[in-house]
């Protein structure tokens, strides 16, 4: 026998008699669901927005490496011609990388570009050095667009040099009155800027003057603003390369065809080279979801806290109000079970529409965000949601809310029927 | 048809045990109309309760249709009440957001009939209960009197061996309860309802066909009327 009919007729009569509660419910549910799915769609862009800028700067879309105890890739000329008649890529450039320290002193100042002695006093600090060619780096990074004072490298500059902001550093009496990136002065060498000459030590002896040409600086988790950028030619000088390079960047048209890009690159046969996409070069973003994932569950279960609170307190409330009317429904023959199920339906639509108004409000949030991304000083984030986190806060919301209606509802449902009728309103 | 042989119903109060029937032997004949009245406290609603099936007898037998009702579980209790028992309440047992004709069709609903059926079924009651002019009225549109009676419409919808009311007049003034029992007076001439009816007044008591009094959870006296 179904009782089915009446349950459902009792639930949204009851519903739609308390109105305004309903809204307020429902308000507070779709809020819940926001505070679900909002913080993860704000960590997601904002890794993407980390991960664009590595991937940018750093890696771009595939990634060849010397296979380890070899320092470089050779005849590298060869592999890039190679792989830029794949389909699907863009450019190619060539990187070579190594360490100097980087010193500053009075010395220094005014003294020509060139062959050098060392200069014992002043300022200096080990740094990350790059070597590229602008004219194909250009294609293929965005480095040279992050300039932000004086000129970025050409081919043929050899007494040049451009340094990350970190390693210029900043003078006192430019930066009065701002904050800088994590509230101190960088300090580097001390605030060099364009003109000046800077003495670059290598790591296998080489010393000479460099003249700085100009200043990069990003604000995402990049190493450009510490790395001191050099032409291929020079560091191909330093170190005695020829046609050699520490890594090679593969800039695609579609990030997401990196796999199939990388399985043409195998299948090119390049000797003593380790290939890798995007995804597997910069595995920090995922890292820094998972640091952020632990905040995101403290926020999550206090919302959590909150729907199950809200939606207990309301179904008790409305069932204490409802004592004598329950009473009188199981005196003429509503089943405690049916009486239940009158409540858990209730729970239900409140779960399944607040849900579904989470969901339409996230929508719209989220395509406002990617017509209008929120502007950061690391770049612009759009806030994204998968699907996983999309449906199953909806999901969430449902249970919450039929986990919160269940033990009033119980108790309310085994109520004794002769104390019930008692109840004077 | 309603065959009760020395109930007693004692409520456990811990200390103290306050027994509100005392050994009752009460029958109810198919069709007839029986009125309960006795002082307050005497044990009428108890009585009621028990004959009902709403409440257990501490001792004693009730059998309704042959059936000993204490046997059944509380689940097959609900049933029986949906299926054979019609109660009216002294007050306020109308769900205030349906309307007239939906809290009369709602048993018909927990049966599993369709809203079609419950709801035909559901006028042709009102109608015999003259409020079929106010169907789609809310409670608080209708008169205590008419309230009343789409209270005894609810309680017929599913057509009870018997109908119970727990002094269904009381919260109404002299001429709406004088409509009201003219009611269930018409109910048992026309459909041979038979029903037991609490009330405090004699005046009422005596529309029905048998009284019986209460006093101290006891039978006083019984009279035909
Ligand atoms: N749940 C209970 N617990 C303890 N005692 C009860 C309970 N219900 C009723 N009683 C007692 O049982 C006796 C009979 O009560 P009952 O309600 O049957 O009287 P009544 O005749 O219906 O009175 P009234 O005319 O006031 O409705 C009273 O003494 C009452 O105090
Ligand atoms: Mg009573």
């Amino acid at each position: 026998m179904s009782g089915s009919r009446a349950v459902f007729f009792l639930a949204v009569r009851d519903l739609k008699r308390d109105r305004k509660i309903f809204g307020l419910v429902i308000f507070l549910l779709i809020f819940s669901y926001i505070n679900l799915t909002f913080f993860p769609a704000f960590l997601n862009g904002l890794s993407n927005t980390f991960q664009d800028e590595i991937v940018d700067t750093g890696t771009s879309h595939i990634l060849l490496q010397p296979a380890s105890g070899r320092e470089y890739l050779d005849s590298v000329k060869n592999i890039q011609q190679k792989i830029e008649l794949i389909p699907g890529v863009v450019a190619t450039s060539t990187h070579i990388g190594g360490s100097a320290s980087l010193a500053v002193d009075g010395a220094t100042a005014g003294k020509k570009p060139g062959p050098a002695t060392p200069v014992t006093s002043g300022l200096s600090l080990g740094a990350q050095v790059m070597g590229l060619t602008p004219s194909e780096d250009q294609y293929v990074t965005p480095i040279s667009q992050r300039i932000v004072s004086g000129d970025w490298l050409s081919d043929d500059d050899t007494d040049k040099v451009v340094l990350g902001l970190y390693i210029a550093g900043e003078r006192l009496e430019d930066k009065i009155g701002e904050t800088t990136l994590f509230g101190t002065l960088m300090e580097g060498l001390g605030g060099v800027q364009p003109g000046d000459v800077v003495q670059a030590t290598f790591t296998n002896g080489v010393v000479k003057n460099y003249k700085v040409k100009g200043i990069v600086h990003s604000e995402g988790f990049s190493f450009v603003s510490q790395t001191a950028y050099f032409t291929t030619k020079e560091l191909e000088d330093v170190y005695g390369l020829h046609d050699q390079a520490s890594s090679i960047l593969v800039r695609l048209n579609d990030p997401e065809n990196a796999d199939k890009v990388k399985t043409f690159i195998i299948g090119l046969g390049i000797k003593q080279a380790d290939i890798l996409t995007w995804k597997e070069a910069s595995n920090f973003a995922e890292g820094l979801s998972q640091t952020f994932g632990i905040v995101n569950v403290v926020t999550n279960i206090v919302g959590i806290v909150i729907v199950l609170a809200t939606v207990s307190i309301v179904i008790f409330i409305n069932t204490a109000r409802k004592k004598r009317i329950i009473g009188v429904l199981k005196a003429i023959g509503l089943r405690e079970s049916l009486v239940l199920r009158v409540f858990l339906v209730e729970s239900l639509i409140f779960g399944v529409i607040g849900s579904l108004g989470g969901m339409a409000i996230m929508g719209i949030l989220l395509s406002f965000f990617k017509a209008s991304p929120i502007v950061l000083p690391i770049g612009l984030l759009t806030p994204v949601v998968g699907p996983d986190i999309f449906f199953g806060s909806a999901f969430i919301i449902i249970f919450i809310s039929l986990f919160g209606g269940y033990f009033p509802s119980r108790l309310a449902s085994r109520a004794d029927i002769i104390d019930s009728l008692k109840v004077v309103e | 048809m309603i065959d009760l042989k020395d109930v007693w119903r004692i409520y456990d109060m811990g200390e103290v045990k306050v027994p509100a029937l005392q050994g009752i032997d009460f029958t109810v004949k198919k069709g007839e109309f029986v009125s309960v009245m006795g002082r307050s406290g005497s044990g009428k609603s108890t009585l009621l309760h028990i004959a009902g099936v709403l409440d257990r007898q501490t001792k004693g037998s009730v059998r309704i249709e042959g059936t000993n009702v204490l046997t059944l579980t509380e689940r097959q209790r609900t049933l029986f009440r949906l299926d054979k028992i019609g109660f009216v309440f002294q007050f306020y047992s109308l769900l205030p957001e349906l309307t007239a004709v939906e809290n009369v069709m709602l048993p018909q609903l927990i049966i599993g009939e369709t809203r079609e059926h419950a709801h035909k079924q559901a006028k042709k009651v009102m109608d015999l209960l003259e409020i079929g002019k106010r169907l789609n009225n809310y409670p608080h549109q209708l008169s205590g009197g008419e309230q009343q009676r789409v209270g005894i419409a609810r309680a017929l919808v599913n057509d009870p061996l018997i109908l119970f009311a727990d002094e269904p007049t009381a919260s109404l003034d002299t001429t709406s309860a004088k409509i009201v029992i003219e009611a269930f007076r018409k109910l048992h001439e026309e459909r041979g309802q038979t029903t037991i009816m609490i009330t405090h007044e004699e005046a009422l008591g005596r529309e029905a066909e048998r009284g019986v009094w209460l006093k101290d959870g006891k039978i006083e006296k019984e009279k035909r009327f």
